[in-house]
C-alpha cells in the first residue's frame, strides 16, 4: 500500500478524493435522515448536464455545472415546484431529462462516449494537484460550517415545526442546506462522477446508521467509511489495474455488507 | 361567548386559513384565557391542527388576525407539541438529546446550552415523569412514552402555553388517560395555558374545562357545561345528540332523544 504513495497522481487523487468523500458522507447522514436521496441524485444529473454544456462550447464546465445545480436548489426548495405535481414525480422527471440532456450535449463533441463514461464514472486519477487543493479548501469550508451551525441544521431537518414555533426561518436553514449540499455535489461530480459521489452520499451514512449509536456516532462511522473506501479502493485499482471510482464503490458496497452482517449477529 | 374571569392571552379575530388553492377554516373568532384548559375537538381534516399552527404562529391567516396580548403577559412563551408520528423514527436520538434541543434556540449561533439549560432540561423531563428514559432511544419507546418526551421538551423551552396537537391519537386506553391526566396536571398545578386537538370528544369534555368544537367549517366553543348539550352539539355536527351522564362521565351519543 505504501509502494504507491510513491506517485504524486495518486498521492493528489488520494486527497482530493478523501477530501470529497468526507463532506459528501457528512452531508449524506443528512440526505438519508432527511429521506432526500433522490433529491442528492437529481442534483446530481442537473450538475452533469452543466459539466456537459462545458464541455460543448468550451465554457467553464464548474461554473456551469455550479449554475445549473444552484438553479435546481431554488426551484426545488421554492414549495411551489410541487403545487401541480407531487414533489417526487417533478423529482423524476428532471432525472430522466437531466441525463438525457448530458448525453445528448457531449454526444457530438470529439470525445463523446468518452466523455458521458467520465460523467458516470468521473477520473479521479485526473485529478492536477491544483483541482486536489482548490477542492479541499472547498469542501473543508463546507464542512466547518456545518460544524458550526450543527444544531441549528440537526434542530431543523428533525422537527421543522418545532423549531419554528421558536423562531427559526425554517425555509431559509433549509435553502442553506440545498446550497451547501449542491455545492458539494456540482464540485464532487466534475473531479469523481456521479457514480462515487452518489455512493458516497448514501452507503457511508447507511452504514453509520446500522452500526452506530447516537447521531455523532452515525456521523463519525460515516466518515471514517467513506475513508477507509478511498484508502483501500485506490490502492485494490493500483494493484490490480482497475478504474478507481468504481472500485471505491465496491469496496463501499463491501464495508455495507459486512456491517449489516455485524449488525444481524450483533442482534 | 362565556363570562370569564382570567385575562384574554390570544384572540383569533375573524381568521381564514389555508394552504395552497384551499381555504380549510373561515372566519375564526374566539379567545384563549390565561390559564385555559381548552380541548379542539373535531373530525380529521377538519382544521384542527391548522387553527394550532396559527395559535403559535408559524401560518400566518389568509384573512383577520391572531392577536397575542403581550400587555397582560410579557413573557408569553408556546411549547409545541407536534403530532409524534410527523417525527422520523430513522433520526438515531435519545430522549435527552430531544428534550435539549428546546434549549438550543436560547444557546443562540455556535454555542451549546449551558449548565442553567442542563437543569431545566431535568427538571422538565421530571415532571413529564421520563427521568428514566433519558438515554432511551426514541425511536425504542411507546406511543405514550414519545408523547411524555415531545411534553418535556415543549416545558424545557420554559414554556407557560403548552400546544398539543393529537396527543393521544393512535394510543391505547391506558397510555391515553396517562397524557390526559399530566396535561390537566400541568395546568391545574403548574399554572399552564393548555391548548390541544383530538377527534376524541367523550375523552376531551371529561378532561379539559373549555370546549371548541369545529365540523365542516362550523365552530363553536365555550365552558363543557354550555358546550356539551344537545343542542349546541346538534348544530355544529348537523346531527341529532344525546349527551348523557355514565357513572359521573360526560358521554355523547349519536341520536336523538331515545
Amino acid at each position: 500500500m505504501i509502494e504507491m504513495l510513491q506517485y504524486a497522481f495518486i498521492r493528489t487523487a488520494l486527497g482530493g478524493t478523501a477530501a470529497i468523500g468526507l463532506v459528501c458522507a457528512f452531508l449524506g447522514v443528512y440526505v438519508v435522515l432527511r429521506r432526500i436521496v433522490f433529491v442528492g441524485a437529481t442534483l446530481a444529473e442537473i450538475s452533469s448536464v452543466g459539466i456537459a454544456l462545458g464541455i460543448l462550447t468550451g465554457w467553464s464546465p464548474n461554473a456551469l455545472s455550479l449554475l445549473c445545480t444552484f438553479a435546481a436548489v431554488l426551484f426545488f426548495a421554492n414549495p411551489r415546484s410541487g403545487r401541480y405535481l407531487p414533489g417526487d414525480t417533478v423529482l423524476g422527471i428532471a432525472f430522466t431529462v437531466s441525463a438525457a440532456v448530458a448525453v445528448l450535449f457531449v454526444a457530438h463533441t470529439a470525445t463523446g462516449n468518452e466523455e458521458v463514461v467520465h460523467l458516470l464514472q468521473g477520473n479521479l486519477l485526473a485529478l492536477t494537484a491544483e483541482e486536489a487543493e482548490r477542492l479541499t479548501i472547498v469542501f473543508a469550508v463546507i464542512l466547518a460550517v456545518h460544524l458550526a451551525l450543527f444544531k441549528e441544521f440537526e434542530y431543523v431537518s428533525f422537527d421543522p415545526a418545532m423549531a419554528a414555533t421558536q423562531g427559526y426561518r425554517t425555509e431559509r436553514w433549509n435553502l442553506a442546506f440545498y446550497l451547501l449540499l449542491g455545492l458539494a455535489i456540482a464540485l464532487a461530480i466534475k473531479a469523481i462522477g456521479i457514480l462515487l459521489m452518489f455512493a458516497f452520499l448514501v452507503i457511508p451514512a447507511a452504514l453509520g446508521l446500522l452500526v452506530a449509536r447516537g447521531l455523532k456516532g452515525t456521523f463519525g462511522v460515516a466518515m471514517g467509511t467513506a475513508l477507509l473506501a478511498v484508502f483501500l479502493g485506490i490502492w485494490l485499482s493500483y494493484r490490480f489495474d482497475f478504474p478507481s471510482g468504481p472500485m471505491i464503490v465496491a469496496v463501499l458496497g463491501g464495508l455495507l455488507l459486512t456491517g449489516s452482517a455485524y449488525r444481524v449477529v450483533a442482534r | 361567548m362565556t363570562g370569564h374571569s382570567r385575562p384574554p392571552l390570544v384572540r383569533f379575530e375573524g381568521v381564514t386559513l389555508g394552504y395552497g388553492r384551499e381555504e380549510v377554516v373561515e372566519g375564526l373568532s374566539f379567545t384563549i384565557h390565561d390559564g385555559d384548559f381548552l380541548g379542539i375537538v373535531g373530525p380529521n381534516g377538519a382544521g384542527k391542527s391548522t387553527i394550532l399552527k396559527a395559535l403559535v404562529g408559524i401560518l400566518r391567516p389568509r384573512r383577520g388576525r391572531v392577536v397575542y396580548e403581550r400587555e397582560l403577559h410579557r413573557d408569553l412563551r408556546f411549547g409545541y407539541v407536534p403530532q409524534r408520528h410527523t417525527l422520523d423514527d430513522v433520526f438515531p436520538l435519545t430522549v435527552a438529546h430531544i428534550v435539549r434541543m428546546a434549549r438550543y434556540q436560547e444557546a443562540g449561533l455556535f454555542h451549546r446550552p449551558g449548565k442553567e439549560a442542563e437543569r431545566a432540561i431535568e427538571r422538565s423531563m421530571e415532571a413529564a415523569d421520563i427521568l428514566d428514559l433519558a438515554e432511551r432511544r426514541f425511536q425504542a419507546l411507546s406511543g405514550g412514552q414519545r408523547q411524555r418526551a415531545l411534553i418535556a421538551r415543549a416545558l424545557a423551552t420554559g414554556a407557560n402555553f403548552l400546544v398539543l396537537d393529537e396527543p393521544t391519537d393512535g394510543m391505547d386506553l391506558g397510555s391515553q388517560d396517562a397524557i390526559l391526566r399530566l396535561m390537566a396536571r400541568l395546568n391545574a398545578e403548574e399554572g399552564l395555558t393548555v391548548v390541544f386537538v383530538s377527534h376524541l370528544l367523550n375523552e376531551v369534555a371529561n378532561t379539559v374545562d373549555r370546549l371548541a368544537v369545529i365540523d365542516e367549517g362550523r365552530f363553536d366553543h365555550g365552558s363543557v357545561a354550555e358546550m356539551m348539550t344537545p343542542e349546541r352539539l346538534g348544530a355544529v355536527y348537523q346531527v341529532p345528540v344525546r349527551v348523557e351522564r355514565v357513572d359521573g362521565a360526560l358521554v355523547v351519543l349519536p341520536g336523538g332523544r331515545p
